[in-house]
């Protein structure tokens, strides 16, 4: 196809040389001048499907985005099986996709068509891009990454458009038997990498082994991969030799590669680069604006920082910390044991991860100052039982949220109830390391912050007229003023829980005097229902509601009903679920979610080491 | 036209998996391969063309079309260039075939 297309068509030959060129200059730029942060892609996945088994569930759509998350952010569990002679190539293509929310038309969308053919198995000829000839019509490839998945004919497992072809057969298209993790994918090739390696080309990656043959001269355009003969197959043992490539021969585990999808998890840098160079050049228009920075992840006592990825922090009943985490197949570091970290803890912890593999944990101590201790990625800072003193006398747990990579903000209700920050900017806490910046208000409970995205912050907490008040960073400046507040109405009888599932997109959540939920929301341009209006969504609550979004337009919100069970309600981007004001029943007997609010002081036999001079937050105030 | 030559001029596939001793062996292209994320191909006409189906840059299959030439079990690919592959044929089943490249 590539090849009749450069012989046959002068426009694709020049399109063609356009994009080497523009990877080439890429490769040689000054680094300030490149596309920075995540590249995030809206995919259209088209199933066309002979026989209903070849009907994909969205589940096993779902997975295939979860590996393609995992592979173009180098963040795949699987990385680690790089031999280490090759670790120092793995680079993160910081690319991310996402099922598109709008189609063609402008209306809302799964991201999904679904198509009934006759054909029993397509080729490559492109009958699958055409309604016409039994498959689906692209969606407009300047905004969309068609992703036709379908029964193919001689046992082809997929096939791949590169940048600058026609706009009508523009995409990738995956056999249903080698399409995501589950379902329908059948070994070898069922680990979701076949769309990886297709996606590989559609952003103008060669085949690793430069597509000569077994020929030693062919070349994939990239400087760091070794010079490999042929093509290699199943699942190779390091190391594998080819062309003089000698001691540490192939680069087979690259997705360039042919190999099986359990043997294949890296891109190196110099494929990044050209990556990257199409997606600032020929395909700059696919790329969401905005999506200038990894997918932050919100904090909690429970945070995600990968697919298939949790990490759990309790205190235990010496109130020290202990952490367990799922990686993927099962959790560490068993089932039923935890981790030991240390601390006499006055709080629950609260956690945020900027990064793959990146924690950072936060406690308050007997004293009730704020500690802090942090997984890098192989091992606890300031060390495994530690705690580094971050100062303060909080009259709140605290509440973290992470808008960038290295970047940490803090916030805590002082003794004098006002609200009180401090932050992580990548080599020093401000405004010091036991000092804290006040923000005013007259606190009644603890805060909730939410970071939407860079250098942004939302802070909500009650006042004493337990109304909701709300104050922002923008990046330059707090909002309405450094410790003025914006008041947002309600009677609350619970602290705040607010989330985001978009740029510029609040919701929040509170009990009322009535026990009820209500909810209130930021559009981009204005609240919603009013500005001190709320929305009741029902029930019989006891404490805060807790909330969390999985997926743009969706909402889970879990409550503690008087009986002590566990309720449940959800927004599906169209109304909410099981009706506005019901809710499910998910039964159990709850205490509480998490430790609500320093329970006093005055116990002894502390392990964690007590500053000597606490600084009070009054004192740093001053 | 030797019967011979009426079981080579079919399309093959190239069955890599049983590559052996610097031999390459082809089964017919409706044989049972094992899943591969490409398979090279060729197939010969009577009319004395030849297509070569090389793993294409984005995985599709890319045919490449020249003229082959038998003498014995001697075996000459031509591409549309002009360039030559001399092949040895050792062995030719309707269900295998297998080439050994000889010196040109």
């Amino acid at each position: 196809m590539h090849r009749r297309l450069l012989s046959a068509s002068p426009a694709y030959r020049n399109l063609r040389s356009e994009v080497e060129n523009e990877a080439r200059a890429y490769r040689t730029a000054d680094a300030a001048q490149r596309l920075t942060g995540v590249a995030r892609i809206p995919v259209v996945v088209h199933v066309v499907w002979n026989t209903p088994d070849q009907n994909v569930s969205d589940a096993q759509i779902d997975g295939q985005l979860d590996v393609l998350n995992q592979d173009f952010r180098a963040a795949n569990p699987d990385l680690a099986g790089v031999p280490g002679v090759f670790a120092p190539l793995v680079g993160d293509a910081q690319v991310e996709f996402f099922l598109a929310t709008t189609d063609p038309s402008g209306n809302p969308t799964t991201g999904i068509t679904r198509q009934q053919t006759t054909v029993t198995g397509f080729t490559h000829d492109d009958a699958v891009k055409s309604g016409a000839s039994g498959g689906t019509d692209a969606w407009p490839a300047d905004h969309y990454l068609n992703l036709w998945v379908a029964p193919l004919a001689d046992q082809l497992l997929g096939y791949a458009q590169f940048p600058g072809g026609a706009a009508a057969t523009d995409g990738v298209v995956v056999a249903h038997s080698a399409f995501g993790n589950t379902g329908t994918a059948l070994a070898p090739f069922d680990l979701g990498r076949t769309a990886t390696h297709e996606i590989g080309h559609w952003l103008n990656l060669y085949h690793i082994w430069g597509d000569d043959g077994t020929g030693c001269g062919g070349t994939d355009e990239v400087d760091d991969t070794p010079n490999q003969g042929g093509f290699n197959v199943g699942a190779p043992t390091f190391p594998k030799p080819s062309c003089g490539n000698t001691p540490n021969g192939d680069l087979f585990m690259n997705y360039m590669d042919y190999v099986d999808d359990r043997a294949m998890f890296m891109f190196t840098a110099g494929q990044v680069d050209r990556m990257r160079a199409t997606l600032e050049g020929i395909r700059s228009p696919i790329v969401v604006p905005g999506g200038a920075s990894r997918r932050i992840v919100p904090a909690g006592p429970v945070v995600a920082w990968g697919s298939h990825r949790l990490d759990a922090f309790v205190v235990g009943t010496d109130r020290s910390t202990y952490h367990k985490w799922y990686g993927g197949s099962g959790w560490g570091p068993s089932a039923m044991d935890y981790e030991y970290l240390g601390g006499t803890c006055m709080s629950s912890p609260e956690v945020a991860s900027w990064a793959p593999d990146r924690l950072d944990v936060f406690v308050l101590g007997t004293d009730r100052g704020l500690y802090h201790k942090w997984w890098g990625g192989a091992g606890w800072g300031p060390s495994d039982i530690g705690w580094e003193s971050l100062g303060g006398v909080c009259a709140s747990p605290p509440r973290v949220a992470s808008w960038g990579s290295d970047r940490l903000d803090a916030f805590v209700i002082g003794t004098d109830r006002a609200l009180y920050h401090k932050w992580w900017d990548g080599s020093a806490w401000g405004p010091s390391v036991t000092g804290w910046e006040s923000l005013g208000g007259t606190c009644t409970g603890e805060p909730s912050v939410v970071a939407w995205g860079e250098n942004r912050l939302d802070v909500f907490v009650t006042g004493t007229d337990s109304a909701l008040y709300h104050k922002w960073w923008d990046g330059s400046a707090w909002g309405p003023s450094v410790t003025g507040w914006e008041s947002l109405g309600g009677v609350c009888t619970s602290p705040p829980t607010a989330v985001s599932w978009d740029e510029d997109r609040l919701d929040v959540f509170v009990t009322g005097t009535d026990s009820a939920l209500y909810h209130k929301w930021w559009d981009g341009s204005a609240w919603g229902p009013a500005v001190d209006g709320w929305e009741l969504l029902g029930g019989t609550c006891v404490g805060q509601p807790r909330v969390a979004s999985w997926n743009a337009n969706r909402l889970d919100v879990f409550v503690t009903g008087t009986d002590s069970a566990l309720y449940h309600k959800w927004w599906d981007g169209a109304a909410w679920g099981p009706d506005l004001l019901g809710f499910e029943n998910l039964g159990g007997v709850l205490s509480d979610f998490r430790l609500g609010s320093p329970n006093g002081g005055g116990r002894t036999g502390s392990t964690m080491p007590l500053p000597s001079t606490p600084a009070s937050l009054t004192a740093a105030r001053a | 036209m030797p019967e011979s030559t009426t079981t080579l001029c079919r399309r093959w596939g190239h069955s890599f998996e049983e590559d052996h001793d610097g031999i390459t062996v082809y089964r017919p292209a409706d044989y049972e391969f094992p899943r591969a994320r490409g398979r090279a191909g060729m197939e010969l006409r009577q009319d004395g063309s030849w297509t070569d189906w090389s793993v294409g840059r984005g995985d599709a299959p890319e045919p490449t079309t020249g003229k082959w030439l038998r003498t014995g079990d001697d075996l000459r690919l031509a591409n549309p260039g002009g360039a030559e592959t001399a092949l040895r044929i050792v062995q030719l089943a309707p269900d295998r075939l297998e080439l050994r490249r000889t010196p040109s």
